[in-house]
């Protein structure tokens, strides 16, 4: 694959990987007959996103043999790509074009920069791998489909806080909504909650199915938004409800852009009633969070919540069936091409979910995201357990609800009371109550149900 | 108790904004005293006050309710943190049409303030704050009363704030105290002692409103903080009228500035000893 990028089209270029730079820490490039992807996703598979560049936004483009299909896809680091446009501002001063080659079978993806003056700048940057960030999400199912020009976006966000995390867009038929999301936790003596409406009349398309609301988190859309503001091209978004995913689009003739990003799965009001049937764990489980711990803690973790799971299967909600390892229902698949195996894997555990799409699946489908991060990123510590863990406790007293509207019996409500008991204060440290684990002793064969697998391995190198 | 307000001129909204700002970089908890007339946000430090600045309502609002306790103590004391208060105001930069400020019950009492901003279609953006803040009880607005002003020893003008701060900005680098000196012929001097070199700065022919010295070489001084000193300079943002300084011998300096009626700021200095 060989291309150009020309003129100002360059400092597009550069406004996209640092858009990118900002969501995910790998960049994967894949081009396509006529078009030319960047992708990234972040490092707890909640947010995605595609910029894919079309024909005409290239002075030259070719895509080379058709016939090695799959020998053109890599995978690079982000920090490498945002190294060849480190400087924004002077590359449309300075450049004049940027030519990036990818040669089948390379270990490395060039981009050549020449400047106006003369020099020619070429980067080398390294493939990782050849991997394939395939997802499917459809725009067109979506009931909510709103489209607006970037600066009305723009201007709202600048009336929140700047450090704010997650926030709550709300539908209503003659307005939407944008407040910033406070924790129920956080306590609200000291933050300022912020509610910021739009006229319906401020949209070029204002489609809505029915009164919802979602909440997702700021950063990547923020940055997401500073291009569409750079580039001055309106924003599209569509969505269904909480708990499903939320999908910005851009789209002119030049390039298409898309993010989709995990919305909180919890009850609309959440926000303004405190609904917390399980406080101490929830408080345990908080103060974990913030203990900073490293791969060893995360592992602890995500086994106490697969015995969770199980303790809730065995009362018949079956949320293990439903359970699946991927994110926001839409699936992110990671396909390998030297991994074939394990895609097949995924494709399997894909089939009876789409089968049984309800209500109470996307509660647990949340659950089993985690997992299924766990696993994966391990490594990730810190990052994973700051962004994860208020959802899993939005989850937990969402399963109660759903248990209590289901009217169970006697004993399912002691196995309900024993559960907030399971973790661990949060002051001791792991190694103690897991003594025996530890201990030489120890044969986890031993334990009941020690060889059923809950949930497989996510980690695509697994089986190597 | 009932307290709503709205602003509609622009001028009035950017004053507002900017003393609100210059108060948020002072402290981070301030109250804000609400009698029929006027506003007064006041900053102590260790309960003894810093700062005391009073807004006429009447400049700076179009509406203005506020209903007290009780008929004979027709006063609000709220307590809150000014920046927040500062961040919630950053919303009317953008060229906002009208700004109501009420205080409201929402699970906590709260200042709301609800900001209409100019938008492409025909029905105007809205955007709503909710600052979070104490009612302070009865018993103890004793604590939050205006200060008593002392007798001064000399009370001069201050000259330019521009060319002060140019002054002390650099001063402030050298010494972390600060020697203000006035005498009756109206000179104002700023000075700062170090090992190798003593700097200072005069100003002549200044206005002096009352002096107790007799003699006309007689100067009375005292020393200061020198940040604190360069926080109240930050004022110069809301244009003053005229600006006092006022100094009781090693004891206190009172600065006092005012633009127009409308807003009187009294700022209050202790003198530190070296």
């Amino acid at each position: 694959m060989k291309c150009v990028v020309a003129g100002a089209n360059v400092k597009i270029l550069a406004k996209a990987i640092h858009a990118l730079t900002k969501i995910g820490d790998e960049m994967y490039i894949e081009p396509h007959e006529n078009t030319l992807s960047f992708r990234t996703v972040n490092m707890p598979n909640s947010a995605y996103a595609d910029f894919t560049f079309l024909r005409s936004y290239f002075s030259y483009y070719v895509y080379g043999d058709l016939q090695e299909n799959d020998a053109l896809k890599c995978k690079i680091s982000m920090r490498s790509a945002i190294a060849v446009f480190k400087s924004i501002n002077l590359i449309d001063k300075q450049v004049e074009s940027c030519h990036i080659n990818l040669e089948s079978d390379a270990s490395e993806i060039l981009f050549i920069l020449k400047y106006k003056n003369g020099i020619t700048k070429t980067h080398l940057l390294p493939i990782l791998d050849c991997e394939v960030l395939q997802t499917t999400y459809n725009k067109d199912s979506a009931s909510i489909k709103l489209s607006s020009q970037s600066q009305v976006l723009g201007d709202a966000m600048q009336n929140f806080h700047q450090n704010l995390v997650e926030i709550t867009l709300e539908v209503c038929a003659q307005k939407l909504l944008l407040r910033n999301y406070v924790d129920d936790t956080s306590g609200l003596s000291n933050t300022i909650r912020t509610q910021f409406a739009l006229g319906k009349g401020e949209f070029d398309r204002y489609d809505i199915g029915s009164e919802t609301s979602i909440t997702f988190c700021v950063k990547e859309f923020k940055s997401f938004l500073n291009f569409a503001e750079s580039v001055v091209t309106p924003i599209s978004i569509y969505f269904e409800e909480a708990g499903r995913p939320v999908i910005f689009a851009l789209k002119n003739q030049s390039f298409e852009v898309n993010l989709v990003l995990s919305t909180l799965c919890s009850d609309l009001d959440s926000q303004a009633e405190t609904i917390l049937t399980n406080k101490p764990q929830e408080t345990s489980v908080r103060g974990r969070a913030k203990n900073k711990r490293v791969p060893k803690r995360n592992n602890n973790k995500s086994s106490n919540k697969i015995q969770d799971i199980s303790i809730k299967s065995t009362l018949g909600n079956d949320i293990h069936k439903k359970s699946h390892p991927h994110l926001m229902e839409e699936q992110i698949k990671q396909a390998s091409t030297s991994t074939e195996g394990n895609q097949n894997v995924n494709r399997i555990s894909n089939l009876p979910i789409e089968q049984n799409i309800d209500e109470e699946f996307q509660t647990s489908s949340y659950n089993s995201d985690i997992i299924t991060n766990f696993n994966k990123t391990t490594i990730s510590g810190k990052k994973l357990v700051n962004s994860l863990f208020p959802t899993v406790t939005k989850r937990k007293s969402n399963n109660n609800d759903i248990n209590k509207e289901e009217n169970l019996d006697d004993q399912s409500d002691l196995f309900e009371d024993k559960i907030p008991n399971s973790p661990s204060p949060p002051n001791k440290k792991a190694r103690l109550i897991f003594q025996k684990c530890f201990q030489k002793t120890f044969d986890p064969r031993t334990l009941p149900g020690y060889d059923i697998i809950l949930v497989e391995d996510s980690d695509e190198n697994s089986d190597k | 108790m009932k307290f709503r307000c709205r602003m509609m001129d622009v001028i009035a909204m950017r004053d507002f904004t900017n003393i609100v700002n210059v108060i948020s970089r002072i402290t981070k908890q301030c109250t804000l005293r609400l009698t029929p007339d006027e506003l007064c946000f006041s900053v102590s430090v260790d309960r003894a006050s810093m700062v005391w600045a009073e807004l006429t309502q009447t400049h700076f609002f179009t509406e203005y309710i506020m209903n007290g306790v009780s008929e004979e103590q027709n006063e609000i004391y709220l307590e809150f943190d000014p920046t927040m208060l500062a961040k919630s105001l950053g919303s009317l930069r953008m060229t906002a049409k009208s700004v109501k400020i009420k205080l409201t019950n929402k699970r906590q009492p709260c200042l709301t303030i609800e900001i209409e901003l100019p938008s492409l279609s025909l029905e105007s953006r809205q955007c709503l704050h909710d600052v979070p803040v104490r009612v302070i009880p009865r018993r103890e607005w004793a604590e939050h009363r205006a200060p008593n002003i002392p007798e001064f020893d000399i009370s001069v003008d201050m000259p330019q704030l521009k060319h002060v701060k140019h002054i002390v900005e650099r001063m402030k680098n050298m010494s972390p105290r600060l020697t203000l000196e006035a005498s009756k012929t109206g000179v104002f001097a700023l000075k700062v002692d170090t090992d190798s070199a003593t700097v200072s700065t005069h100003f002549q022919e200044l206005q002096v409103w009352s002096s107790s010295q007799r003699n006309q070489e007689d100067k009375v001084s005292a020393t200061i903080d020198i940040k604190k000193f360069f926080m109240f300079l930050a004022w110069d943002i809301v244009h003053p009228d005229g600006v006092k300084c006022n100094i009781v011998q090693d004891r206190v300096v009172n600065l006092f500035l005012h633009v127009a009626d409308y807003v009187k700021i009294q700022y209050f200095l202790p003198s530190v000893f070296t």
